[in-house]
């Protein structure tokens, strides 16, 4: 039986694979005042806040399913 | 005359007036508190975009407060994070906590809906003759089923044979049984779920499984038919629309904050989010819509969805029965008046002949006038035949076995009756009309074969109050057309008297969709009631058609609202809960709008300390740390400070849409200003006192 996968756990797969390109660049960019961990972290909470702006504007467009 | 004080709130002794399975709520706010924290799953939390927000902003925080530097320069203590998740996810279980009480009303109603339908057995009527017992929830639309006194009657339908009493209390409340008979516009639909108290009937199902009335009942009741509304969707998109860009105008404070050497922690920024998004009406939509719901369901009208409840408050004209709803449905015969040199005792006798098969309570009135005067009907009534009213011949009476023609009705009918049977119309047939017609009364000719006897004075008494409920709605900017088979005089003195803006008199069915497609061709909202099925097309037609649940079905299915209680007036009052459900829902928004403006004055001073703008702290408050606290809290305990003026709805007060535009402004956009600023002063001198 293969495990079901939720819309919701896809979604922060997606988001981890792309916080693995955001986040170098954040941590190359940044002349070793970011730690590693943190790249990361801020990587990963620009994605949301991206995300969020995302289901905003999608709230916007079909506000009936909401 | 109705008291004022009873008419600015919908209700009255009405109000009172609950489904006769009262709804349990002591255990309301238990359940409630549960479904709170049942609400906080994603895939729920998701649908309140606002509230979303606001719950991502918790989880983050949360994360700071085990590990204050995850995002590197963090000016808060994990204790002051800690502090900033508890009154977050407290703002967040608010909202749900408002949600599930609204929810909760409604559940509970249709438990105790539930709780009288049950599972019952159907006596099924088969081809053949023979009688088979099925399960309720196997009966087909078409289906004929056999009551008796006793059963529970399993599936909506129409009686097709018998004469029956049948208790509806489960759905009306009223508690004296209904009669129940085929062939009649108001009594030959029955409801499963009611009770046959005495005799039996032989009826034709009408609904299939899952879909009768009582079904539908408990899904509009439980919310499990709600569709947002289109205010409520304009309202969805404003607040997102706010959210998105209270979102990116903080996700981009921080180079602004690097740029001024004052660097801002991720804390402060969702603090400052979470006070800017509209969280107030944000938590509160959805239980102001549940609750308008609810309203109109205590009221004993159900409503197919929220969107009728809603259109009720958008009206721009109602378009009303004269009798029943301007006049009590009763009229009584007070007077005959002789034409054409005959005397009051031959009126009588005639009129008497012409009303023998007439069961509506004007026709028994004739009757029991004429008897007054001594007169029995001159034929023998098991030898005539009755000859019923209809809209268009706007005449009843008897056709006796000899061949004689008695006939009663409009004077306009009668008079061309009399000249088809080749008689005249005598003089003062018009004197006699215009004086009963003068008197506000309907006249009725009386004639037998090609003479006319004289006219009846059926006196018509207008409903006390109702010229105050006219003048409020005409205060409100909604216009009242009265419609009615009388003749123009007597609707004239009707109207005048009622204070109805304008009237149809001789109007036959056809007019009032007609009525109603003028005045929605120039842009207007229309609402009527009926309950026959020639109401059907007009109460589909209009925006908001109240049927009666005496009604038929097929009245029934066209309207998108039936009153349980077969009141015609309660279109009125369903006006009154619209007008309130949309300004409860605009006088909450712009409260929390206006809440901005002190939240701002209280976070951005303690954000940007360092930048020298400490003169914005106008509140003066303690520190930078008790004014993000001070604001957060206050964000959080406004909701439940509002959930009763969300569940009731803001006063009612019959005034204009500019008048109440401007009260709104002054009272919640004002006081959305001041209340902050007071409530977080006092919130921050809390927190110095305890020294948190």
């Amino acid at each position: 039986m293969h495990p079901k996968i939720t819309p919701c756990s896809k979604l922060i797969f997606l988001g981890l694979l792309l916080n693995l390109a955001i986040a170098p660049a954040l941590y190359a960019a940044n002349n070793q005042t970011l730690g590693r961990d943190t790249a990361y972290a801020i990587g990963l909470l620009l994605i949301l806040v991206l995300s969020l702006a995302g289901y905003l504007v999608w709230v916007i467009v079909q506000p009936e399913r909401f | 005359m109705t008291p004022i004080s009873t008419l600015r709130q919908p209700g009255g002794p009405r109000q009172q007036r609950r489904h006769t399975p009262k709804a349990d709520l002591s255990s309301l706010y238990q359940r409630a508190l549960k479904d709170a924290f049942g609400k906080l799953k994603p895939q729920v939390m998701v649908k309140n975009p606002v509230m979303f927000l606001v719950w991502m902003g918790t989880l983050i925080t949360a994360l700071l407060t085990l590990n204050p530097h995850m995002f590197g320069f963090s000016e808060t203590s994990a204790m002051f994070n800690g502090w900033v998740t508890v009154i977050l996810a407290f703002t967040v279980l608010f909202a749900n906590f408002a949600e599930a009480v609204a929810e909760g009303r409604g559940k509970a109603q249709a438990d105790a809906l539930r709780s009288t339908k049950g599972e019952t057995y159907a006596r099924r009527l088969l081809a053949d003759g023979l009688i088979e017992e099925v399960p309720s929830t196997r009966l087909q639309r078409g289906d004929r089923l056999r009551v008796v006194a006793g059963d529970l009657i399993p599936a909506d339908g129409e009686v097709l044979e018998g004469v029956a009493s049948v208790d509806e209390s489960a759905i009306t409340g009223e508690s004296a049984p209904v009669l129940k008979e085929p062939g009649s516009d108001v009594a030959s639909s029955v409801t499963g779920g009611t009770r046959v108290v005495s005799d039996e009937l032989l009826i034709r199902v009408t609904a299939d499984p899952g879909k009768g009335f009582i079904d539908r009942m408990i899904a509009l009741v439980e919310g499990a038919e709600r569709t947002k509304t289109p205010n409520e969707i304009a309202l969805t998109v404003l607040l997102a629309v706010l959210t998105l860009v209270f979102l990116l105008v903080v996700s981009t404070l921080p180079p602004i904050a690097h740029y001024l050497k004052n660097p801002v922690g991720i804390t402060l920024l969702i603090a400052l989010l979470v006070a800017l998004i509209p969280t107030t009406i944000g938590g509160l939509l959805s239980a102001i819509g549940i609750a308008g719901m609810d309203r109109v369901a205590q009221f004993n009208v159900v409503a197919t969805s929220g969107r009728a409840v809603e259109a009720c408050g958008d009206i721009n004209t109602l378009v009303l029965d004269k009798t029943g709803t301007i006049t009590l449905g009763n009229r009584l015969a007070e007077e005959f008046i002789p034409v054409n040199g005959h005397s009051v005792e031959e009126v009588a006798v005639v009129a008497l002949g012409a009303s023998v098969f007439d069961a509506t309570p004007e026709g028994k009135s004739i009757v029991r006038l004429a008897e007054k005067f001594g007169a029995t009907p001159a034929f023998d009534p098991q030898q005539s035949e009755g000859v019923e009213f209809s809209a268009r011949t706007r005449m009843s009476g008897t056709n006796l076995p000899d061949g004689t023609e008695i006939r009663k009705g409009a004077v306009e009918a009668i008079r061309g009756f009399v000249r088809s049977r080749g008689g005249q119309a005598p003089e003062s047939l018009n004197g006699a009309f215009e004086r009963v017609s003068k008197l506000g009364g309907t006249p009725l000719a009386v004639c037998q074969n090609q003479e006319i006897y004289g006219v009846i004075y059926l006196k018509d008494m207008i409903k006390p109050g109702i010229q105050e409920r006219f003048d409020q709605l005409r205060r409100m900017g909604v216009r009242t057309i009265m419609l009615t088979g009388d003749n123009r005089i007597t609707a004239s003195v009707i109207a005048r008297e009622a204070g109805v803006d304008d009237f149809i008199a001789e109007a036959t069915p056809e007019d009032k969709i007609q009525v109603i497609q003028q005045e929605q061709a120039a842009g207007k909202l229309v609402a009527m009631t009926g309950d026959g099925t020639n109401d059907a097309p007009a109460l589909a037609q209009a925006n908001v058609g109240l049927a009666m649940n005496s009604g038929t079905q097929a009245a029934k299915e066209a309207a998108n609202m039936v009153d349980l209680d077969s009141d015609p007036t309660k279109l009125i009052d369903l006006v009154t809960i619209g007008k309130q459900l949309l300004i409860t829902r605009g006088a909450l928004t712009t409260f929390s709008l206006a809440n901005d403006i002190a939240k701002y004055f209280a976070i951005i001073p303690a954000m940007f300390a360092g930048a020298g703008i400490s003169t914005l702290n106008v509140m003066g408050l303690s520190s930078p740390r008790s004014a993000v606290l001070s604001a957060l809290i206050y964000n959080a305990l406004i909701i439940p400070a509002l959930i009763p003026l969300a569940l009731r709805g803001v006063e009612f007060r019959p005034l204009s849409a500019n008048q109440l535009l401007q009260r709104n402004i002054l009272i919640y956009g004002l006081g959305g200003i001041a209340a902050p600023f007071v409530a977080i002063k006092v919130i921050d001198l809390g927190i110095a006192v305890l020294n948190v």
